[in-house]
């Protein structure tokens, strides 16, 4: 019963959001206020009717109830109550519900804190945005319901993939989706701004932290999944270039791109008309990871759910709001007014080149994701573009960015001062160039590319410190003075710290791994010893065992330090019964200096096992970096100027006044 | 009010309707109390379930509806237009600007250019604000009552969509079925049969559900359908590849189907078991019976006395290997009085979790070796003591059923007549009982001693001779 | 610096990045893309010795030998013609006889082909399109476990 409630919530809500989509628009347009406000309601309602349905679909997973055709291909009754309820995400109907669920919580959030925008950009912004509800609300509904009912109900599900029965993938979907989905809200203020014919300075006030918010969520879902595949999938890599890891890399990029032009919208309306046109963009490209995924077109590892039938209408989908909201962008941008003038050495000058450089990037892995699928159209040849078409594209056009990264924050609003911003980053260049040399005289070996890239890392890392140092004069003041003046600091300076100097630990990390790895392949029997970056390992032999829902096999490797026994690894493989399937488990030794990752191979002939042994330099950089500009990005969002209610006490200050 | 009306009433549910009409109020709570149905029979609770479903669409779609209708009954406001929006930006900004100056972040150049540019823009914005509200938004009293119009009519649209949508897609009549509930129900009915024919019914139509062969095959072990129970095995290893559960899992139905019989095919798999997973206890035990039944009873022995040595020593299958070491070595003493265990199934690895819960009555714990990847469950003895009543009768009628095979192709086992006799009587089957002793004179022909002895047997038991 | 002025140096830099883009991709295009065959593509010599490939169809039924150390020979068929394989590292989980596999590598001048890198897959319900569609194309039957089953939408 619960279920059919959930299932009457979800199209009630699409009907909400219909009218949600009409009546608001209508309101604008005839300046009708109490219709304005109807939107704000609806939108409110909507969004808990789909919490119900999903909090229905929810219970059917922890209840097992097999008599929901969803929950039968999905879960099963031995898995444990962690993944049952992932798994409501884990499949297609059910990620589609989420995304829906996530889109209405936006549109809520926008009815509710959003009572300072002028009433009729905010009433069409939610139209826009119920429009998209609509379109995958009705999507949901005919062609991947998860409502769907079996009878008579089989006894038992058929179970979790069970490479997705892991605590790091239970939540990377939701995170992803939070980013793709928030990207919704730019585009739709854009599309707002565009039918008004005008852009008011609260719209990029307005922009900037919910694109924040999406990006920040963005870069902790695309770093789950990379770290879910680093140690799950058993190959010692994190990023393969794959479509599917693609998909949520583009508008990673594209986001960042709006972050800061919006920034300059902000602070002094410039890029107004190329700040649109990115928060279009950007949406656009969330919808295509959402089709590429979804649809299978291309060749992927980490295809799941995989359905052209379904793809074509989500491609439908596509094609409708980014065909339509550029096409509107053609007819009004002309209209939007121009803002004001820079330097092209300023801040904005900076901002500008990051821009693009962000989406000329962008560009090449659109290129590169998109191109095997071209070709096939044209001449039927099926090709693939692997990691190198992208370290010959994407890496080069990354380090002009990376050097002028630091640049930025020093020079001023419309006109910088180079030298004066070369000279404060002095320091840093200095040590990063002690770097360089270290790093090249201690390893001597890989390509010339990787001290270099590490030396620009900690360029990156330093430079956000000491931009930080300077504003609170550090060295030019006394200790107190300059105490003072850090903890007056704003908030997003420091955020903006932390997100850059989580950049360069990320290319610190990459740069290290790819270039210093170290590989060992080999067969072992109990009481073998092999040596791999300083470490000596044995193997002591494999033992079988179960867990609830699986056997496997586990080997046993004590790692030693010289003569010190440091500790033992258990890399496994485990046979699955639901469905089954066999999947392997590394066995990691995480430390700063690296990864020492193993993972148990086939069973010999003779006894023994195949082992493979990596030892990945500084490869947690990687996610740490991706963490430490999560929370740079947090840290932003919680600053007084970027906080979302705060103008409501001017607005009503003001109407005192007048 | 027209609350029946939600779901046509018929006159068969009248006591539930008179029930519902006294109870439920228009607030929710009251429905709330109304869905506890304590004794109606099956069908009458069905129903209120059923009209319960729709009293809550009701209750929803109303709140919805009003929720959609609020903004248009209240009284219309200003509205904030988009210059006025703006000026609160500006000053804000005006204020952050002060704000950073005081702090010391800003010199005074930059505050100066800084305030200069947002002057500028709210000068823009207070001049647009005012143009704004110098010329109101016409709002004639025709006009926006055609506009009210149009917003009831699309909130009435509402719930005439979500119904008609609904009626399509949703199945207001299935309820839910929880797996916990199912169970229960199940097991209260004690209607595993029942069960087995879902899902055997379910095969017929989809031979290719490698679920339910999963869930049956160990489900027909148990219930002695040895040969159902091979096919089963069969076919999930048809459909979703060889492992070792599923291996032994064949090779045992096949060789329990054969009363004990390590069969070619059962071989076939035991081999490819091994293949698999040479440690495998059950691989090495029914290989060791199978160089048994092919006379080689010292190889057997060593096979099995092997598989000891190399046992964890907690491994719970240990007792059943040496019991049945003991037996074969009798066997070569010709001692025959210890031989004559039953074949049994290998208590195996998986068993506890192979089958659905529920079916299998019996919470066997994980095992005490469940790291020695074998959690075997233990002496029979144990295991019988933690099996439900059904599955003790099943497992004694396994055990009477290998002796009663036994005997027939060894006759002369005095002690083994008398105990089959002794069983089907106390299982009941009277019949049965008259047979083997039937039987077991014809087997025992030409000694008397035991003849007496079997029918003083029979006297105590009442069976008459 | 006037309006113009600064929207032409903006443009300038916007076209020299993208032009530089461009002749990188172009450049990036040509040389480190694989195509894939099938071993019938293979049998009909249109791959070049020593070209990068990627090679997909199933894995041979008892084709599959392990050598000493971790070292595996097996071979790939669309069903009409079969190319054997050699890898050096540990196979993916889900490499198994008769499923789809795409290895990528260099086919060596006896028509050995030497792969470097075995793909794997997440799911086994999922037969890379390449395989399923090369297959398809040749008139193999797929059996249920190959393709996805619209509607049931496994994960």
């Amino acid at each position: 019963m619960i279920v059919e409630f959930g299932h009457f919530a979800l199209i009630l809500a699409i009907a909400v959001a219909l009218f949600q989509m009409v009546v608001p628009a209508v309101g604008a347009w005839r300046r009708d206020v109490r219709m304005m406000e109807a939107g704000g309601t609806a939108a409110v309602s909507q969004f808990f009717l789909i919490l119900i349905a999903f909090t229905a679909l929810t219970h059917a997973y922890i209840v097992s109830d097999f008599s929901v055709a969803n929950v039968y291909a999905n879960s099963h009754s031995t898995k444990p109550l962690i993944y049952r309820v992932s798994g409501v995400w884990g499949n297609h109907e059910g990620s589609m519900l989420l995304w829906v669920l996530i889109l209405a919580l936006f549109g809520a959030a926008v009815a509710v804190f959003g009572r300072n925008l002028p009433d009729s950009l905010r009433a069409n912004v939610l139209s826009v945005q119920a429009s998209i509800g609509v379109a995958f609300g009705v999507f949901i509904l005919f062609t991947s319901n998860p409502f769907d009912r079996l009878s008579p109900a089989p006894f038992d599900g058929r179970g979790l993939n069970p490479i997705l029965q892991d605590p790091a993938l239970a939540f990377h979907p939701p995170f992803l989706y939070a980013g793709y989905v928030g990207f919704s809200m730019a585009f739709s203020f854009a599309i707002a701004a565009l039918i008004e014919g005008r852009t008011d300075a609260a719209w990029a006030r307005w922009v900037r932290p919910w694109t924040l918010a999406a990006w920040m969520f963005l870069t902790l879902g695309i770093a789950m999944g990379s770290w879910w595949a680093y140690y799950e999938l058993g190959w010692g890599g994190w990023w393969f270039w794959d479509p599917v890891e693609n998909a949520s890399f583009m508008p990673w990029l594209a986001g960042t791109a709006l972050l800061h032009s919006a920034l300059v919208m902000e602070k002094r309306e410039s890029l107004k008309v190329w700040t649109i046109l990115l928060s279009i963009l950007t949406f656009s490209l969330s919808l295509m990871g959402t089709f590429l995924v979804r649809s299978g077109v291309l060749t992927s590892v980490h295809a799941f759910a995989v359905d052209p039938e379904r793809g074509v209408v989500i491609l439908a989908i596509m094609i409708l709001f980014v065909g339509g909201g550029l096409a509107l962008f053609a007819m009004r941008a002309s209209e939007l007014a121009q803002g004001g003038i820079f330097a092209p050495i300023s801040r904005e000058g900076s901002l500008v080149l990051n821009n693009i450089l962000l989406t000329v990037s962008c560009a090449t892995v659109l290129v590169g994701t998109l191109y095997p699928l071209a070709l096939e159209a044209i001449t039927g040849e099926k090709i693939s573009v692997g990691a190198p078409f992208f370290n010959m594209t994407f890496v080069p056009l990354m380090i002009p960015l990376l050097i002028a990264l630091p640049f930025g924050p020093f020079l001023a609003w419309k006109r910088g001062d180079l030298p004066g911003a070369a000279q404060r980053l002095a320091v840093s260049a200095g040590v990063a160039l002690l770097v360089l040399v270290a790093t090249a005289a201690y390893v001597q070996r890989g390509p010339w590319l990787a001290p270099l890239a590490i030396a620009l890392g900690v360029f990156v890392m330093l430079g956000a410190v000491s931009e930080v140092l300077y504003r609170a004069k550090f060295g030019q003041v006394d200790r107190a003075e300059f105490q003072r003046r850090l903890l007056n600091l704003p908030r997003a300076q420091f955020g903006t710290m932390l997100a850059h100097f989580g950049v360069g630990m990320m290319v610190v990390g990459i740069a290290a791994t790819s270039a210093y790895r170290q590989e060992l392949i080999l067969a072992v029997k109990p009481g073998d010893r092999f040596e791999l970056a300083g470490y000596t390992m044995e193997y002591k032999g494999a033992i079988a065992g179960k867990g609830p829902n699986y056997e496997e096999q586990t080997g046993e490797i004590a790692v030693f330090s010289g003569a010190h026994q440091i500790t033992t690894l258990f890399p496994s493989k485990r046979l699955y019964d639901a469905p089954p399937q066999p999947t392997t488990e590394s066995g990691i030794l995480a430390s700063w200096r690296g990864d020492l990752y193993t993972v148990l191979g086939d069973a010999q002939s003779g006894g023994g096992f195949a082992i493979r042994v990596y030892f990945n330099p500084l490869v947690r950089f990687i996610w740490i970096g991706a963490l430490v500009m999560f929370i740079g990005g947090g840290i932003s969002l919680s600053d007084r100027r970027l906080r979302v209610g705060a103008p409501v006490k001017a607005r009503r200050r003001q109407s005192a006044a007048a | 009010m027209p609350w029946g009306a939600d779901g046509p009433i018929t006159p068969g549910s009248q006591i539930n309707f008179r029930h519902f009409r006294a109870t439920v109020g228009p607030d929710r709570t009251a429905v709330l109390v109304f869905a506890r149905p304590h004794h109606y029979s099956t069908h009458g609770a069905m129903w209120d379930q059923w009209m319960l479903l729709w009293i809550g669409f009701a209750v929803l779609t109303g709140g919805v509806i009003a929720a959609l209708l609020r903004p248009l009954a209240r009284k219309a406001s200003d509205a904030v237009d988009a210059g006025t929006a703006d000026l609160g930006v500006y000053r804000e900004q005006l204020g952050a600007i002060e704000a950073e100056k005081d702090r010391g972040l800003l010199d005074s150049s930059e505050v100066e250019a800084a305030r200069t540019e947002l002057a500028r823009r709210l000068l823009r914005a207070a001049e647009s604000a005012a143009s704004d509200s110098a010329s109101p938004p016409p709002r004639d009293s025709g006009r926006s009552s055609r506009i009210g119009n149009l917003t009831f009519i699309l909130a009435a649209l509402v719930p005439l969509a979500t119904v008609g949508i609904y009626v399509t897609l949703g199945s207001p009549q299935m309820a839910g079925q929880p797996h916990s509930e199912r169970l229960k129900a199940a097991s209260n009915t004690k209607s595993v049969d029942e069960l087995v024919g879902l899902v055997e019914a379910r095969l017929r139509q989809q031979p290719d559900d490698v679920q339910g062969w999963e869930v049956l095959a160990p489900v027909y072990v148990r219930a002695g359908r040895f040969r159902d129970a091979a096919v089963a095995y069969r076919n999930s290893i048809r459909l979703a590849g060889e492992t070792p559960r599923r291996l032994s899992g064949l090779a045992e139905a096949l060789i329990l189907a054969e009363n004990g019989l390590v069969v070619p095919e059962a071989r076939g798999a035991l081999q490819r078991l091994k293949a698999i997973e040479p440690e495998r206890p059950e691989a090495r035990f029914w290989m060791a019976i199978a160089r048994e039944q092919d006379g080689d009873v010292k190889g057997a022995i060593a096979d099995l006395e092997d598989m000891l040595k190399t046992a964890q020593p907690d491994a719970s299958w240990r007792q059943l290997v040496e019991g049945h070491v003991a037996e074969l070595k009798a066997k070569g003493s010709g001692d025959q009085t210890a031989a004559s265990r039953p074949p049994q199934p290998m208590p195996s690895v998986p068993r506890s979790e192979d089958a659905p819960a529920g079916v299998t009555a019996p919470s066997r714990g994980e095992g005490p070796a469940g790291a020695s990847g074998g959690g075997p469950s233990g002496a029979d003895i144990e295991a019988a003591s933690r099996m439900s009543a059904g599955e003790r009768a099943q497992m004694i009628e396994k055990m009477v059923a290998g002796l009663s095979a036994r005997l027939e192709k060894d006759g002369r086992d005095l002690d083994g007549w008398m105990k089959l006799v002794r069983a089907y009587k106390v299982m009941g089957r009277d019949g049965d009982a008259r047979a083997a002793f039937e039987r077991a004179k014809k087997g025992l022909a030409g000694d008397e001693a035991s003849l007496k002895s079997l029918d003083d047997l029979a006297r105590s038991l009442g069976l008459g001779s | 610096m006037t309006r113009k002025q600064r929207r032409g140096t903006l443009i300038g830099a916007a076209v020299v990045l993208l032009g530089t883009a461009a002749i990188l991709t172009l450049f990036a295009l040509k040389d480190s893309i694989v195509f894939f065959h099938t071993p019938s593509d293979v049998a009909e010599q249109k791959v070049k010795q020593g070209q990068r490939i990627r090679l997909g169809g199933l894995v041979a039924e008892g084709s599959v030998k392990r050598g000493g150390g971790t070292d595996v020979e097996f071979s790939v068929t669309d069903t009409i013609k079969t190319v054997p394989v050699s890898y050096r590292g540990v196979l993916p989980d889900l490499f198994r006889e008769g499923q789809g596999v795409v290895a990528e590598g260099v086919l060596d001048p006896s028509g050995h082909f030497r792969a470097d890198t075995v793909l794997a897959k997440h799911d086994e319900n999922y037969m890379p399109p390449e395989v399923a569609d090369a297959l398809k194309a040749k008139g193999v039957k797929l059996g249920p476990s190959a393709t996805h089953k619209p509607g049931t939408a496994a994960n």
